[in-house]
């Protein structure tokens, strides 16, 4: 067994209560019963092997996945995914989507009356480099409204989903663009605690940008997991 | 100690971002498998066709063809009224556990659970000792009386009979 500080299984001061009740979707969905506690077993800090074949370099540009450029700001986003002790996570499946320029996604369900890019699906893989590190092309999502209370629009947003090496460090979550002023009034943003709420918030970074092409943002990520990664869990 | 990276929800508008080549179909998983179908429900007893399991089974990854882009792993959307399915190895002398994730529009957190099919001859199978004796039931499947290879499990996410989902130490 390794020692060290006490493990956190999924803390409360930094994940969002499941029955956040001013995201409204939480009522009849949040389980009320605690999580039952378990010791990390040998599935859950089973190596998830991610082929190589699964991802093509084209996967982390989504403005080359068409017949024609997508319309819009188009953005570098990259970053480092690390443990918590601060180690590289390597060879990890990173998922992003997201809505296109206008604020569409291309998925059936998306009836918001704007729209869609004939040449942005807005999907984009890949596994991270030795250093964690990943880096993705795509263009800045836009603003969207829902209906979750009156006059309610989601801030500008790419959806995240990492896998890390082991099961238990699954987590899917979202990166938001500093200053937007829609941040104050999102319920899905707020039911993070205050403390840990800027973690999820990109930071513009002149140094990723790509003169006369992209501008960048940087947004590093930390999964669970300390003392010696693939197997402190 | 860095921070952690907070949890957010995957949305209703997932499906197309993240249909890959791991989606739960039918196919030569090295093993002889059984089907597992259910419905994901949510408090008022409605179907909750936005959701998205994925099934982690480290037992199949030694058989997985070379072909497999994610051995172990799986994914299931619920778009058909809710309902999905996915591949487990039929039980045999031993029970078989499938460990799952939950994750769909409402969750702001993934929600880890499992199930299990009992061995041959057996109502139940062995579960962690922190699982309580009543909560038991919602993490087992039960074998299909018309479809011997199939069994049945649904995900409760609040109310009666809400799933028992767990944290890792």
């Amino acid at each position: 067994m390794t020692t060290g500080p006490a493990r956190r299984s999924w803390p409360a001061d930094t994940h969002p209560a499941n029955l956040s009740p001013d995201y409204r979707s939480t009522a009849a969905r949040a389980p009320l019963h605690a999580a039952v506690t378990l010791p990390a077993g040998a599935a859950e800090r089973s190596v998830v092997d991610v082929a190589p074949a699964l991802v093509t370099p084209l996967d982390a540009d989504l403005t080359r996945q068409s017949t024609g450029a997508p319309l819009g700001e188009r953005i570098v986003v990259s970053g480092r995914v690390l443990d918590e002790d601060g180690r590289p996570v390597r060879r990890s499946l990173v998922e992003i989507w997201q809505c296109n320029a206008a604020g569409r996604y291309a998925h059936a369900g998306d009836q918001h009356d704007a729209p869609l890019d004939p040449h942005f699906v807005g999907r984009g893989k890949l596994l991270t480099g030795d250093d964690g590190e990943y880096r993705f092309v795509t263009i800045k999502p836009g603003a969207y409204p829902w209906r979750n209370h009156p006059n309610a629009w989601r801030p500008a947003h790419i959806h995240f989903s990492l896998f890390g090496n082991l099961y238990a460090q699954r987590l899917i979550t979202q990166m938001y663009f500093p200053g937007d002023p829609l941040l104050a009034f999102d319920p899905i943003y707020r039911s993070v605690p205050e403390c840990a709420r800027e973690r999820l918030v990109s930071h513009f970074d002149l140094g990723l940008t790509v003169p006369e092409i992209a501008l960048g943002y940087r947004f590093d990520i930390v999964l669970r997991g300390h003392g010696a990664t693939p197997t402190g869990l | 100690m860095k921070d952690l990276t907070p949890s957010q929800t995957i949305g209703p508008f997932f499906l197309e971002g993240l249909r890959w080549a791991i989606d739960a179909v039918p196919r030569d998983f090295g093993v002889p498998m059984a089907r597992v179908t259910g419905t994901v429900f949510d408090a008022d007893g409605q179907p909750v066709p936005d959701a998205l399991l994925e099934v982690w089974q480290p037992a199949l990854v030694e058989h997985a063809s070379p072909g497999e882009r994610l051995p172990g792993f799986q994914r299931a959307d619920t778009r058909e009224g809710g309902r999905f399915e996915f591949w487990v190895p039929e039980p045999g002398a031993n029970a078989v556990e499938a460990h799952v994730t939950v994750f769909a529009r409402g969750l702001l957190n993934g929600l880890f659970t499992r199930v299990y099919l009992p061995a041959a001859g057996e109502a139940t199978a062995p579960m962690p000792d922190a699982v309580p004796a009543d909560r038991r039931a919602t993490l087992l499947a039960r074998r299909c009386d018309r479809h011997p290879r199939t069994w049945l499990w649904d995900v409760r996410l609040q109310g009666d009979g809400e799933t028992v989902f767990f944290a890792f130490a």
